[in-house]
Protein backbone atom coordinates (compact mmCIF):
# COMPACT_ATOMS: atom_id res chain seq x y z
CA UNK A 1 0.00 0.00 0.00
CA UNK A 2 1.45 3.43 -0.85
CA UNK A 3 1.30 6.15 1.10
CA UNK A 4 0.80 8.94 -0.96
CA UNK A 5 -2.06 7.62 -2.95
CA UNK A 6 -3.98 4.62 -1.33
CA UNK A 7 -3.08 2.61 -4.20
CA UNK A 8 -1.22 -1.07 -3.93
CA UNK A 9 1.60 -1.09 -6.40
CA UNK A 10 0.10 2.10 -8.36
CA UNK A 11 1.82 5.22 -6.66
CA UNK A 12 3.67 7.37 -9.14
CA UNK A 13 4.95 9.81 -6.62
CA UNK A 14 9.03 8.08 -6.82
CA UNK A 15 8.70 7.72 -10.27
CA UNK A 16 11.24 10.56 -11.32
CA UNK A 17 13.55 9.83 -8.47
CA UNK A 18 13.65 6.73 -6.01
CA UNK A 19 16.17 5.09 -4.12
CA UNK A 20 15.60 1.52 -3.93
CA UNK A 21 17.72 -0.89 -2.01
CA UNK A 22 17.56 -4.21 -2.55
CA UNK A 23 13.59 -5.54 -2.47
CA UNK A 24 12.39 -2.39 -0.04
CA UNK A 25 8.88 -1.98 -0.34
CA UNK A 26 7.73 0.53 -2.51
CA UNK A 27 5.87 2.42 0.15
CA UNK A 28 9.45 3.03 2.00
CA UNK A 29 10.63 5.14 -1.44
CA UNK A 30 11.30 8.42 -1.04
CA UNK A 31 8.39 10.65 -2.82
CA UNK A 32 9.25 13.70 -5.14
CA UNK A 33 7.76 16.63 -4.24
CA UNK A 34 8.63 18.56 -7.22
CA UNK A 35 6.94 15.46 -9.50
CA UNK A 36 4.45 17.36 -11.74
CA UNK A 37 2.01 14.28 -11.37
CA UNK A 38 1.86 15.04 -7.77
CA UNK A 39 0.08 17.95 -7.89
CA UNK A 40 -2.38 15.98 -10.00
CA UNK A 41 -2.82 13.41 -6.76
CA UNK A 42 -2.83 16.91 -4.44
CA UNK A 43 -5.46 17.79 -6.68
CA UNK A 44 -7.58 14.88 -6.17
CA UNK A 45 -7.54 14.30 -9.94
CA UNK A 46 -6.16 11.03 -8.54
CA UNK A 47 -8.04 8.92 -10.60
CA UNK A 48 -7.35 10.89 -14.18
CA UNK A 49 -3.76 10.06 -14.06
CA UNK A 50 -2.74 7.62 -16.71
CA UNK A 51 -1.51 4.70 -14.72
CA UNK A 52 -0.23 3.01 -18.13
CA UNK A 53 2.84 5.36 -17.18
CA UNK A 54 3.42 3.76 -13.93
CA UNK A 55 3.06 0.17 -15.67
CA UNK A 56 5.62 0.97 -17.94
CA UNK A 57 7.54 1.98 -14.64
CA UNK A 58 7.17 -1.12 -12.73
CA UNK A 59 7.48 -3.62 -15.52
CA UNK A 60 10.66 -1.78 -17.15
CA UNK A 61 12.21 -1.88 -13.41
CA UNK A 62 11.90 -5.59 -13.28
CA UNK A 63 13.63 -6.09 -16.61
CA UNK A 64 16.32 -4.93 -14.66
CA UNK A 65 16.29 -7.04 -11.20
CA UNK A 66 16.15 -9.75 -13.60
CA UNK A 67 19.41 -8.49 -15.52
CA UNK A 68 20.84 -8.56 -12.34
CA UNK A 69 20.08 -12.02 -11.04
CA UNK A 70 20.81 -13.44 -14.50
CA UNK A 71 24.45 -11.76 -13.47
CA UNK A 72 24.32 -12.54 -10.29
CA UNK A 73 24.07 -16.22 -11.72
CA UNK A 74 26.81 -15.77 -14.28
CA UNK A 75 24.59 -17.30 -16.67
CA UNK A 76 25.54 -15.80 -20.11
CA UNK A 77 22.03 -16.59 -22.32
CA UNK A 78 20.03 -15.54 -19.43
CA UNK A 79 21.90 -12.07 -19.71
CA UNK A 80 22.06 -11.72 -23.08
CA UNK A 81 18.38 -12.54 -23.72
CA UNK A 82 17.57 -9.21 -21.85
CA UNK A 83 19.45 -7.52 -24.61
CA UNK A 84 17.62 -6.68 -27.97
CA UNK A 85 18.91 -8.67 -30.73
CA UNK A 86 20.75 -5.29 -31.73
CA UNK A 87 21.27 -3.49 -28.77
CA UNK A 88 24.13 -1.72 -27.67
CA UNK A 89 26.78 -2.16 -24.36
CA UNK A 90 28.99 0.85 -23.29
CA UNK A 91 30.41 -2.44 -20.98
CA UNK A 92 31.68 -1.25 -17.02
CA UNK A 93 35.69 -1.99 -17.67
CA UNK A 94 36.32 -2.05 -21.69
CA UNK A 95 36.79 0.64 -24.04
CA UNK A 96 34.85 -1.02 -27.03
CA UNK A 97 31.59 -0.62 -27.93
CA UNK A 98 29.70 -3.64 -28.45
CA UNK A 99 26.84 -4.00 -30.38
CA UNK A 100 24.29 -7.02 -31.06
CA UNK A 101 24.56 -10.86 -29.23
CA UNK A 102 28.11 -11.91 -30.32
CA UNK A 103 29.97 -8.80 -29.53
CA UNK A 104 28.41 -8.60 -25.89
CA UNK A 105 29.08 -12.30 -25.14
CA UNK A 106 32.57 -11.76 -25.74
CA UNK A 107 32.44 -8.85 -23.06
CA UNK A 108 30.02 -11.43 -20.16
CA UNK A 109 32.38 -14.24 -21.15
CA UNK A 110 35.49 -11.88 -19.57
CA UNK A 111 33.33 -10.33 -16.53
CA UNK A 112 31.27 -12.99 -15.76
CA UNK A 113 33.53 -14.90 -13.81
CA UNK A 114 34.19 -11.78 -12.06
CA UNK A 115 30.98 -12.25 -10.19
CA UNK A 116 31.12 -12.91 -6.80
CA UNK A 117 27.11 -12.15 -5.74
CA UNK A 118 24.26 -10.26 -5.91
CA UNK A 119 23.96 -7.00 -7.87
CA UNK A 120 22.59 -4.30 -5.57
CA UNK A 121 20.46 -1.76 -7.07
CA UNK A 122 21.97 1.26 -5.02
CA UNK A 123 19.71 4.72 -6.73
CA UNK A 124 17.27 4.24 -9.98
CA UNK A 125 15.54 7.19 -11.55
CA UNK A 126 12.79 6.80 -14.91
CA UNK A 127 12.14 8.96 -17.08
CA UNK A 128 9.47 8.02 -19.89
CA UNK A 129 9.48 8.31 -23.17
CA UNK A 130 6.65 5.67 -24.20
CA UNK A 131 4.46 3.27 -23.54
CA UNK A 132 6.83 0.53 -25.33
CA UNK A 133 10.12 2.83 -24.38
CA UNK A 134 11.51 4.76 -21.38
CA UNK A 135 15.27 5.51 -19.34
CA UNK A 136 16.69 3.98 -16.18
CA UNK A 137 19.67 5.93 -15.01
CA UNK A 138 21.45 5.16 -11.39
CA UNK A 139 23.67 3.55 -9.57
CA UNK A 140 24.27 -0.10 -8.91
CA UNK A 141 26.80 -2.21 -7.06
CA UNK A 142 28.68 -5.51 -8.33
CA UNK A 143 30.16 -7.83 -5.88
CA UNK A 144 33.25 -8.80 -8.06
CA UNK A 145 35.94 -11.65 -7.11
CA UNK A 146 38.14 -7.96 -6.58
CA UNK A 147 35.78 -6.67 -4.01
CA UNK A 148 32.54 -4.26 -3.97
CA UNK A 149 32.54 -2.18 -7.11
CA UNK A 150 29.97 0.85 -7.02
CA UNK A 151 29.29 1.95 -10.79
CA UNK A 152 26.89 4.02 -12.84
CA UNK A 153 24.37 3.12 -15.30
CA UNK A 154 21.81 3.94 -18.07
CA UNK A 155 18.98 1.76 -19.64
CA UNK A 156 17.03 2.14 -22.18
CA UNK A 157 14.66 0.13 -22.71
CA UNK A 158 12.52 -1.03 -25.46
CA UNK A 159 8.59 -3.37 -25.00
CA UNK A 160 8.90 -5.78 -27.88
CA UNK A 161 5.78 -6.94 -29.79
CA UNK A 162 5.62 -10.03 -27.92
CA UNK A 163 5.22 -7.48 -24.48
CA UNK A 164 8.95 -8.23 -23.18
CA UNK A 165 10.83 -5.10 -22.02
CA UNK A 166 14.83 -5.59 -23.65
CA UNK A 167 17.57 -3.62 -23.44
CA UNK A 168 18.63 -1.37 -26.22
CA UNK A 169 21.07 0.15 -24.97
CA UNK A 170 23.35 0.26 -21.69
CA UNK A 171 26.04 2.38 -20.39
CA UNK A 172 27.95 1.32 -17.91
CA UNK A 173 30.94 3.04 -16.16
CA UNK A 174 32.79 3.05 -12.97
CA UNK A 175 32.90 6.15 -10.27
CA UNK A 176 35.02 8.63 -11.83
CA UNK A 177 35.87 10.12 -8.68
CA UNK A 178 38.28 8.26 -6.58
CA UNK A 179 37.29 7.08 -2.65
CA UNK A 180 33.80 6.67 -3.30
CA UNK B 1 16.89 16.04 -43.32
CA UNK B 2 16.87 12.69 -41.80
CA UNK B 3 15.85 12.72 -38.02
CA UNK B 4 19.14 11.00 -37.64
CA UNK B 5 21.09 13.85 -38.81
CA UNK B 6 19.14 16.66 -37.55
CA UNK B 7 19.26 14.85 -34.25
CA UNK B 8 22.87 14.91 -34.38
CA UNK B 9 23.05 18.76 -34.95
CA UNK B 10 21.97 19.24 -31.29
CA UNK B 11 24.85 16.75 -30.21
CA UNK B 12 27.30 18.76 -32.58
CA UNK B 13 25.50 22.10 -31.26
CA UNK B 14 26.09 21.36 -27.71
CA UNK B 15 30.02 20.23 -28.66
CA UNK B 16 30.15 23.50 -29.81
CA UNK B 17 28.26 25.43 -26.36
CA UNK B 18 30.86 23.27 -24.83
CA UNK B 19 33.94 24.73 -26.22
CA UNK B 20 32.73 28.44 -26.33
CA UNK B 21 32.37 27.54 -22.51
CA UNK B 22 28.78 29.12 -22.78
CA UNK B 23 27.13 27.52 -20.35
CA UNK B 24 23.88 28.80 -20.49
CA UNK B 25 24.05 27.55 -24.52
CA UNK B 26 24.94 24.11 -23.21
CA UNK B 27 22.01 23.95 -20.39
CA UNK B 28 19.82 24.97 -22.97
CA UNK B 29 20.34 21.54 -24.68
CA UNK B 30 18.84 19.38 -21.57
CA UNK B 31 15.38 19.39 -21.68
CA UNK B 32 14.28 20.84 -18.16
CA UNK B 33 14.01 17.41 -15.94
CA UNK B 34 16.97 16.06 -18.04
CA UNK B 35 19.25 13.97 -16.49
CA UNK B 36 23.13 13.58 -16.49
CA UNK B 37 25.59 11.19 -15.50
CA UNK B 38 28.90 13.54 -15.83
CA UNK B 39 32.58 12.54 -16.88
CA UNK B 40 33.85 13.76 -13.99
CA UNK B 41 31.42 13.56 -10.91
CA UNK B 42 29.77 11.27 -9.01
CA UNK B 43 26.58 12.41 -8.75
CA UNK B 44 23.68 11.66 -10.92
CA UNK B 45 22.79 15.44 -12.09
CA UNK B 46 18.84 15.99 -12.48
CA UNK B 47 17.65 19.30 -13.86
CA UNK B 48 19.50 22.49 -14.84
CA UNK B 49 20.47 23.56 -11.69
CA UNK B 50 22.44 20.19 -11.08
CA UNK B 51 23.27 20.35 -14.34
CA UNK B 52 24.81 23.57 -14.17
CA UNK B 53 26.79 23.23 -11.11
CA UNK B 54 28.74 20.28 -12.70
CA UNK B 55 29.43 22.45 -16.21
CA UNK B 56 30.25 25.48 -13.41
CA UNK B 57 33.51 22.63 -12.69
CA UNK B 58 33.79 21.46 -16.04
CA UNK B 59 33.89 24.11 -18.50
CA UNK B 60 37.32 25.94 -17.07
CA UNK B 61 38.92 22.73 -17.77
CA UNK B 62 37.92 22.90 -21.36
CA UNK B 63 41.07 23.91 -24.11
CA UNK B 64 40.00 22.86 -27.77
CA UNK B 65 36.57 22.01 -29.25
CA UNK B 66 34.93 18.01 -28.90
CA UNK B 67 36.05 16.06 -31.46
CA UNK B 68 33.33 12.93 -32.36
CA UNK B 69 35.13 9.92 -33.03
CA UNK B 70 32.55 7.32 -32.99
CA UNK B 71 28.91 7.74 -33.38
CA UNK B 72 25.84 5.01 -33.44
CA UNK B 73 22.58 6.05 -34.21
CA UNK B 74 19.24 4.29 -32.83
CA UNK B 75 16.12 5.12 -33.41
CA UNK B 76 12.91 5.26 -31.20
CA UNK B 77 10.68 7.02 -32.57
CA UNK B 78 9.79 10.57 -34.64
CA UNK B 79 10.55 12.17 -31.46
CA UNK B 80 13.45 9.91 -29.79
CA UNK B 81 16.64 8.21 -30.69
CA UNK B 82 19.84 7.53 -29.02
CA UNK B 83 23.19 8.26 -30.03
CA UNK B 84 26.35 6.27 -28.31
CA UNK B 85 29.70 6.71 -29.26
CA UNK B 86 32.98 8.47 -28.29
CA UNK B 87 34.09 11.95 -28.33
CA UNK B 88 37.22 13.66 -26.87
CA UNK B 89 37.46 16.59 -25.02
CA UNK B 90 40.52 19.08 -25.18
CA UNK B 91 41.57 20.00 -21.43
CA UNK B 92 43.73 21.93 -19.96
CA UNK B 93 45.13 18.67 -18.30
CA UNK B 94 45.29 17.21 -21.74
CA UNK B 95 43.46 15.57 -24.66
CA UNK B 96 40.56 13.24 -23.07
CA UNK B 97 38.53 10.70 -24.82
CA UNK B 98 35.46 9.42 -23.30
CA UNK B 99 32.20 7.68 -24.05
CA UNK B 100 28.96 9.08 -24.61
CA UNK B 101 25.15 7.68 -24.79
CA UNK B 102 22.56 10.81 -25.47
CA UNK B 103 19.10 10.07 -25.44
CA UNK B 104 17.13 12.49 -27.19
CA UNK B 105 13.98 13.98 -27.72
CA UNK B 106 12.12 16.31 -30.06
CA UNK B 107 10.31 19.34 -27.82
CA UNK B 108 8.63 22.04 -29.70
CA UNK B 109 10.45 20.84 -32.72
CA UNK B 110 13.92 21.05 -31.21
CA UNK B 111 15.92 18.39 -30.08
CA UNK B 112 17.05 18.07 -26.53
CA UNK B 113 19.04 16.15 -24.59
CA UNK B 114 16.41 14.07 -22.00
CA UNK B 115 19.59 11.88 -21.00
CA UNK B 116 23.43 11.90 -21.08
CA UNK B 117 26.09 9.77 -19.68
CA UNK B 118 29.34 10.29 -20.13
CA UNK B 119 32.39 8.41 -19.04
CA UNK B 120 35.86 7.83 -19.37
CA UNK B 121 37.57 5.01 -21.08
CA UNK B 122 37.64 2.49 -18.34
CA UNK B 123 41.38 0.72 -20.04
CA UNK B 124 42.87 3.87 -19.95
Amino acid sequence: MCFCCIQTFQCIGWSQRSNIKGDEPRSLRTPVVNNPQIKLLNSLTLFSVDTSINNVEQASLECLKQWGKFVEKKNMAGVLGQYHFDGILWPTLSHSLRGGSEEMRSYFHDFLPKINGPVRWDQCVFQSISNTHCVWSGTYTFSLTSGQTPARFTYVLNKGEDGEWRVMNHHSSLMPESGQ
Amino acid sequence: MMTQEVAFQCLDSWGKSVARKDKAAVLNHYVDTGTLWPTLSNELRQGHDRIGDYFDHFLPKIDGDVEWNQCLFQSISDTHCVWSGIYTFSLTSGVTRARFTYTLVKQDGEWKILHHHSSLMPEA
